[in-house]
């Protein structure tokens, strides 16, 4: 019993090494470069969202009316937009959202939380109070 | 593979240094290289959109650009 699993070990394989490894490795190679890429988007879209929240929140609070603050936002965006690339701005379209807790919305030590939604499944939020002494 | 594990967090630490050092220069001023845009009512826009290439340290003469956006606002001081 000994001897035949010892004799089938030592037996020559007709198998090609290299064969064997790109089957083996080709498919964890190809998972790994997909699970990386969709790490690199997550990032860049998260890293993207928190900051155009925070700029688009602290452009609408420093407005100096209510008429100029969607118009600050907008503008603000739209320069961000124009400097990526095209395929970057069809890959994450951006959206923004301005909510304030009472109206209007530029009232001394009103709360007003901007979400930015950048492709289908980011969202930040940032929230600033708008200045007690305006 | 590694190589492109090692480049896409070089681009990320990129993309939040220049972020950091944007936001740094709209609140305190400083001689960044960025582009000024008024903001409707007040204010300006810093942008700063930078291409270069990415560092490696396994090159086979092929150069590949990245392209790092950074905005940051710089309020008006009588809004």
């Amino acid at each position: 019993m000994k001897m035949s699993i010892t004799k089938k070990l030592s037996k020559k394989s007709n198998g090609s090494a290299i064969t064997e490894f790109l089957v083996f490795t080709l498919p964890f190679f190809t998972a790994f470069l997909i699970l990386i890429t969709l790490v690199q988007y997550k990032a860049i879209s998260i890293s993207e969202s928190n900051n155009l929240a925070r700029q688009v929140v602290r452009a609408f609070v420093t407005s100096p009316s209510d008429q100029l603050a969607f118009f600050r936002v907008n503008q603000l965006l739209e320069l961000y937009q124009n400097s990526l690339s095209p395929a970057a701005k069809s890959a994450r379209p951006i959206t923004a959202d301005i909510k304030c807790q009472s109206y209007p919305c530029l009232s001394p030590g009103n709360k007003v939380t901007a979400t930015i939604s950048v492709g289908s499944d980011q969202r930040s939020s940032a929230t600033e109070f708008v200045d007690l002494w305006r | 593979m590694f190589q492109l594990v090692f480049m896409q967090f070089g681009f990320i630490k990129d993309t939040h240094t220049i972020q950091g050092e944007l936001s740094r220069a709209a609140i305190k001023g400083g001689s960044e290289d960025y582009e000024r845009y008024p903001l409707a009512g007040g204010g300006s826009v810093l942008m700063l959109s930078k291409n270069s290439a990415i560092e490696k340290f396994l090159d086979f003469n092929s150069i590949s650009r990245k392209k790092i956006i950074a905005i940051a606002v710089d309020e008006d001081v009588n809004n």
